[in-house]
C-alpha cells in the first residue's frame, strides 16, 4: 500500500468532515458576522436523535435521519428565535452574541448529557467494519464515501441557494449589510432565522455522519466546533468556498503530521495553523 | 403487677450493662468505597459492591463489626477527594478503597495525613506510597513478562503499539518496553494517541506500513473499538493483543478469537459463588475488591489490642501477609505494600473473556 495515497484519502475524509460542520456554521457567519459556538451542539442533537430513534428504538433508518436533520434545524431556528432575535433587537454586540452562544452549547449538551449519559454511542448497531474500496493502494470505506459525497452535495445546493435564489440574494444582502437590506424591505429577522435552520441542519448532516462512522457523546460537539471554526478562519470566516478549503488544508495538515510527528499532536496542529493564520492572514485565504 | 415490674427492671439492668460494656457491644469497623457506580464505569462499581457483600456476608464470627459505605465517584479522581474527606470526617471511616489510577494517587495523601488505611484498585505502585496505603492489582512487570512470553510462543518479532497516555497504560507500557530488551521481539511502531481522539486511519497507515506481526492496543473504550475498527477497515488481517483493555471492552465481540493477558481475577469458589448469586461473570476488580475486604477483616481481627486498632496496627498486619489465598488466587504483599498477584492469559470467545488455557494447561483456539 502505498502510505502517500492512505494519508491523501485520509485527508480528503477528514476534510470532509469537517466541512460538512465548517459549510454551517460559514453560512450562519455569513448573516450574523458572530462565532455561534452552539454550532457544534447542533450535530450533537442530530446524532443523538438518529441514536434514539434507530439505534434505540429501531425506526427506519431514512425515516430516522430526516427527523434528526429537522430537529438539529430546529435547534439552530430556536436559538435564533429565543436567544440571538432577542439579542438583536436590543442591538446587541458580537461578544453579547458569542457569550449567549455558549450558553446555548452549555445547555444543549448538558440536556443530551441528561437524557443519554455522557457515554459514547455509535449510531450503527454493531461496531462491524464497514465495505472499503481501494484507490490507487489507499483504502476508502462506504461511510466515508457518502461523506465526501454529501459534502459535495450540501456545497451545491448551498451555491445554488446563494447564486439561483431570492433567498439568496437577500442572505447576499444581509452579509453585506444589514440595514441597508431592511430599508430596501428584506424581512432580515425571518431570512436569519432560515439561515440559522439551514445552517444547523446542514451541520446535522456532519454530526449524522460522524457518528455513523465513528460515534459520538455529548462532548463530542466542541472539538467538532473547534476544527470547523479554524478551518472557517484559515479558508475565510463567511465564505461558503473557503470553509471547504480550509477543511481539506486542515484535514491534510492533521494527517500528513502522523508522518513526522506523534498522532497525538493532532489537535495541537489545527491551533498552530488557526495562530499562524490569525497573525499573518486573519481574513483567511478566500476573504480579502 | 410486682413481677412485671422486676423483669422490666431486670431487662432495663441488663441493656445498660451490655451498651456500657465495650466486652459485649461489639465495635464497628468503618470501610469506605469510592467506586463508580453510575456512567460508563458503573459495571466495575456494581461488580465491586456485590463483591465486597457476598464477602461481608461470609465472614463469620469476628471480634469486630464490619460496614461498608458505598458512594459514587462517578470515575472523577475530584469526586474522589470529597468522598475521602467525607468518609473520614463524617463518616468516622476507619478506611477507604478506591478503583483507578485517578482516584488512587489522590487519596493516599489524604489516607496518610488522617491516618487511615487506604487500599486502591489501580496498577501504579506509588500509590502504596506511605506505610497506611496498599495497592491490589497483578503489579504491570508481571503482565508484561507474560504477554512477551506468549508472544514468543507465537513466533512474534515485530509488534506494532496503540496506546493512549492513561496512567495505567503508560505504566504497562514502559513496562512492556523494559522487559522487550533481550527478548528478540522488536517495536517497530508505536502509535500515541490523545484520549478523545477518534481518526486512526493515519496512524494506522503508519504502522502497518512496518508490516508487524501483531498489534498491541493499549487503550480505553471507546478508542479501544475505533481502532480495532479502523484497523479492519484498513484491511488489516493480522492478530490484536493488549494487557487488560479487551477485558472492560463494552463491544468484546471486536476482539472475538484474539488472546490478551488479564489482571488476575476472581477465580474458584469467588466466581462460581458471585455467578451463582448474582447471574454473570464477575466484572473486573470484584476479586480484587472482595480480596481487600478480607485482608482488612484479616488484618483488623489479628491485631491484639482491646479497643479499636490502629491505622498503624493494622498496617503492621497487612505488611505482615505473605500468603493469602483469596479471590484472585494465591497472593502476598510485598514490602512497599503492592498486593502480588499473578496475571492470566485470555481469549475472547463468545465475547466474553475467557481462559486461553483449559485445566489441562492446553491452549484454546486463538488467532
Amino acid at each position: 500500500m502505498d502510505i502517500w495515497a492512505q494519508i491523501i484519502i485520509n485527508s480528503i475524509i477528514t476534510g470532509a468532515i469537517y466541512a460538512l460542520i465548517v459549510l454551517g456554521f460559514n453560512l450562519i457567519y455569513w448573516v450574523t458576522k458572530f462565532f455561534n459556538i452552539a454550532h457544534g451542539v447542533y450535530a450533537v442533537v442530530a446524532a443523538y436523535t438518529v441514536y434514539f430513534m434507530y439505534t434505540t428504538k429501531g425506526s427506519n433508518v431514512y425515516l430516522s435521519i430526516i427527523a434528526a436533520i429537522l430537529a438539529a434545524g430546529l435547534a439552530g431556528l430556536l436559538s435564533d428565535r429565543f436567544v440571538f432575535l432577542p439579542l438583536r433587537k436590543r442591538t446587541a454586540s458580537g461578544m453579547t452574541m458569542f457569550v449567549a452562544s455558549l450558553g446555548i452549547f452549555t445547555v444543549l449538551q448538558a440536556v443530551v448529557a441528561l437524557i443519554f449519559t455522557n457515554q459514547y454511542r455509535m449510531l450503527r448497531k454493531t461496531y462491524t467494519a464497514g465495505k472499503t474500496f481501494n484507490i490507487l493502494g489507499g483504502v476508502i470505506t462506504e461511510t466515508h464515501c457518502i461523506v465526501i459525497i454529501v459534502v459535495f452535495v450540501t456545497l451545491a445546493v448551498l451555491i445554488i441557494l446563494r447564486d439561483r435564489t431570492k433567498f439568496g440574494r437577500a442572505v447576499k444582502a444581509i452579509g453585506d449589510d444589514e440595514e441597508v437590506a431592511k430599508i430596501v424591505g428584506i424581512n432580515t429577522n425571518k431570512i436569519i432565522a432560515t439561515v440559522f435552520f439551514i445552517g444547523a441542519a446542514s451541520t446535522g448532516i456532519g454530526g449524522i455522519l460522524i457518528g455513523f462512522d465513528t460515534g459520538m457523546m455529548p462532548a463530542s460537539g466542541m472539538s467538532l466546533l473547534l476544527n470547523a471554526v479554524t478551518a472557517s478562519i484559515i479558508g475565510g470566516a463567511g465564505n461558503i468556498l473557503g470553509g471547504l478549503l480550509g477543511s481539506f488544508m486542515l484535514g491534510f495538515a492533521q494527517n500528513a503530521s502522523v508522518w513526522w510527528i506523534s498522532g497525538e499532536w493532532q489537535d495541537a496542529i489545527a491551533f498552530v495553523m488557526l495562530i499562524i493564520f490569525l497573525l499573518f492572514r486573519p481574513r483567511g485565504i478566500f476573504n480579502e | 403487677m410486682k413481677n412485671k415490674l422486676t423483669v422490666i427492671a431486670a431487662v432495663l439492668i441488663v441493656l445498660a450493662v451490655v451498651t456500657a460494656c465495650p466486652a459485649l457491644a461489639k465495635e464497628t469497623y468503618k470501610i469506605g468505597v469510592a467506586a463508580p457506580l453510575t456512567g460508563g464505569l458503573a459495571f466495575l462499581g456494581e461488580g465491586i459492591m456485590n463483591g465486597i457483600k457476598m464477602a461481608q456476608e461470609s465472614v463469620g464470627d469476628t471480634k469486630y463489626k464490619y460496614e461498608v459505605i458505598f458512594e459514587d465517584n462517578q470515575h472523577d479522581p475530584k469526586v474522589s477527594v470529597t468522598l475521602a474527606n467525607k468518609f473520614f470526617d463524617v463518616d468516622k471511616a476507619d478506611a477507604i478503597i478506591t478503583i483507578g489510577d485517578e482516584s488512587g494517587p489522590v487519596v493516599s495523601p489524604i489516607a496518610t495525613a488522617k491516618d487511615k488505611i487506604h487500599m486502591a484498585i489501580a496498577v501504579q505502585r506509588y500509590i502504596a506510597k506511605g506505610y497506611n496505603n496498599f495497592m491490589h492489582w497483578t503489579p504491570a512487570d508481571e503482565q508484561t513478562t507474560l504477554l512477551i512470553s506468549e508472544m514468543k510462543k507465537r513466533g512474534v518479532k515485530k509488534v506494532a503499539a496503540f496506546r493512549s497516555r492513561y496512567v495505567g497504560f503508560v505504566e504497562l507500557f514502559e513496562s512492556f518496553k523494559k522487559n522487550l530488551k533481550g527478548s528478540g521481539i522488536e517495536l517497530v511502531s508505536d502509535q500515541v494517541h490523545d484520549a478523545t481522539a477518534v481518526d486512526f486511519r493515519s496512524q494506522i497507515a503508519m504502522a502497518k506500513k512496518k508490516n508487524p506481526d501483531i498489534y498491541l492496543l493499549l487503550t480505553l473504550p471507546p478508542a479501544l473499538e475505533i481502532v480495532a475498527k479502523q484497523l479492519k477497515e484498513a484491511g488489516e488481517t493480522k492478530p490484536l493483543t493488549s494487557c487488560e483493555a479487551f477485558g472492560i471492552s463494552p463491544e468484546a465481540s471486536l476482539f472475538e478469537g484474539e488472546w490478551f493477558i488479564a489482571p488476575a481475577g476472581a477465580q474458584g469458589y469467588y466466581r462460581d459463588a458471585y455467578k451463582a448469586r448474582y447471574g454473570s461473570e464477575p466484572p473486573m476488580a470484584t476479586g480484587n475488591a472482595i480480596d481487600i475486604f478480607e485482608l482488612i477483616v484479616r488484618a483488623v481481627e489479628s491485631t491484639n489490642t482491646k479497643s479499636k486498632p490502629s491505622a498503624k496496627q493494622v498496617s503492621d498486619e497487612l505488611h505482615k501477609i505473605k500468603y493469602h489465598h483469596g479471590a484472585l488466587g494465591i497472593m502476598h504483599i510485598d514490602k512497599d505494600g503492592v498486593v502480588v498477584t499473578k496475571p492470566q492469559p485470555q481469549l475472547i470467545k463468545d465475547a466474553r473473556p475467557t481462559p486461553l488455557y483449559d485445566e489441562n494447561g492446553l491452549m484454546i483456539s486463538s488467532k
